[in-house]
């Protein structure tokens, strides 16, 4: 006989009346996908700690927070870390790293194929690029990639955590992407000559 | 399909998405006949490729160990900090109570002692009167003068010894007794030939005064008495002097 896992609204439940191993297994349950969330948003791994914490030090604070009509407890601790993620990025906007370049050399100017943006590059390469250009969105763009690419939800999850049609996560997500490949085949152009990253000014 | 239509399903196309069989079929036709969406499509699909890739490299990034730590301890403390108001408080309440029950036992013991020493002083005073009329000498009737024996210049032998009058709660209680019985002296001589004569007092008047002018008598009054007042009848001749004084009390 198998034992039945708790759902999280049972698990909440058990947290709201002081169940300590209640929170430890709703935390391990989910914390990795809202760490990674805050991860690809952020590209900090800092970032990614600090809001993963304050996402579950909110769900301690105020548990009842939480509204079960509305959605999942998962899609609430996206939609959670989303504004702690934002309010990051705000703080630190002025100021982004552009992808023509990398401390390994590897370049986007590398990227000759018309239709493969990625050329000979390793595995390794591919997936560092890919995250820089990621970073690059400008986060109504960004956080649709990640959720639907990265952490592979359905537009109808994505637009519950993102408060949003589920029309304006496909739209996104098609903007996103072209964004993506435009920066990714385009990056090259903008300063081939000095492969570190730069510090300019974002206006997006 | 048109291009404009094969851009709404080319994320659908390159994620292998689940949809419908004949749009499906008709994306992949349009693609093979259109270069231009077969090059969106393909790149389209190295994006996916390298996006998967990317998401596969943090698929086991978790947060480090610490965060657990301390947010088990943030939990915690939350669970005890809501624990703990019910716990202040309970005692708070039953002190509350306990202080209001004791003050009002003590508030009925203060009344219970007020009100018999009240009573018990009453009761004392009452009986103190009952002893003056008791303890004093047999009163002399005012006014009937009555002459005493010689008064030879202040000599000690019937010079009369003032005692301090009583307190003044004491004179009122008495006072009210005093309508019945008023105490009296006899009449002390304050002329020379010391020969008092009732017929020749035209007036007795009651006077307060201090109790050293009781010296002017040839009366001994103790230092720390003299400044007590004394009541007095004096009686004053027909031609206005005073000829006798007698004490009252």
């Amino acid at each position: 006989m198998t034992p039945t896992i708790p759902t999280d609204a049972e698990l909440l439940q058990l947290m709201s009346s002081g169940d300590e191993s209640a929170f430890a297994t709703l935390y391990r349950r989910h914390q990795g996908l809202v760490y990674r969330f805050a991860l690809l948003m952020s590209g900090s791994a800092n970032i990614a700690e600090e809001v993963t914490q304050e996402v579950f030090l909110m769900l301690i604070r105020n548990p009842n927070g939480f509204d079960a009509t509305r959605g999942p407890l998962l899609a609430y601790l996206y939609g959670v870390a989303r504004n702690h993620v934002l309010t990051f990025l705000k703080r630190e906007r002025p100021y982004v790293p552009i992808i023509n370049g990398s401390e390994d050399g590897i370049s986007l100017a590398q990227f000759t194929s018309q239709d493969d943006p990625f050329g000979n590059c390793t595995r390794n390469e591919v997936i560092k690029l890919v995250r820089q250009a990621v970073l690059t969105l400008p986060p109504r763009y960004r956080e649709v990639v990640v959720l639907c690419d990265f952490q592979e939800m359905s537009y109808a999850e994505a637009a519950v955590v993102l408060d949003c049609a589920i029309g304006t996560v496909n739209s996104r997500l098609h903007r996103g992407h072209a964004l993506l490949l435009k920066k990714l085949r385009g990056a090259g152009e903008v300063d081939a000559a000095t492969p570190d990253s730069q510090v300019m000014r974002c206006f997006a | 399909m048109t291009c404009d239509e094969f851009e709404l399903i080319i994320l659908a196309l390159a994620r292998n998405q689940l949809m419908d069989a004949g749009a499906h079929e008709a994306g992949l036709v349009h693609a093979k006949s259109c270069v231009r969406c077969a090059a969106r499509l393909t790149a389209e699909r190295f994006l996916i490729e390298g996006v998967r890739a990317a998401a596969a490299e943090i698929a086991t990034d978790q947060a480090p160990a610490h965060v657990e730590v301390a947010l088990l301890a943030a939990f915690q403390q939350q669970v005890s900090a809501a624990a703990s108001p019910s716990v202040v408080l309970l005692p708070i309440k039953t002190n509350s109570w306990s202080f209001w029950r004791t003050a009002a036992v003590a508030a009925s013991i203060l009344i219970l002692i007020s009100a018999m020493a009240i009573f018990w002083s009453y009761s004392n005073s009452l009986k103190d009167g009952n002893e003056i009329l008791v303890a004093l000498p047999v009163p002399v009737e005012s006014p009937g003068p009555v002459v005493p024996a010689a008064v030879p210049g202040g000599e000690t032998a019937d010079v009369p010894t003032y005692s301090p009058p009583p307190s003044r709660r004491h004179q009122r209680i008495s006072g009210r007794k005093s309508n019945r019985a008023e105490v009296v002296t006899e009449f002390y001589s304050l002329v020379d030939d010391g020969d008092l004569n009732s017929s020749e007092f035209a007036q007795v008047v009651r006077v307060e005064l201090p109790a050293s002018a009781l010296s002017a008598a040839g009366i001994t009054v103790s230092s720390d008495i003299s400044t007590l007042p004394v009541k007095a009848d004096v009686a004053l001749g027909y031609d206005g002097m005073a000829r006798a004084i007698r004490f009252v009390r």
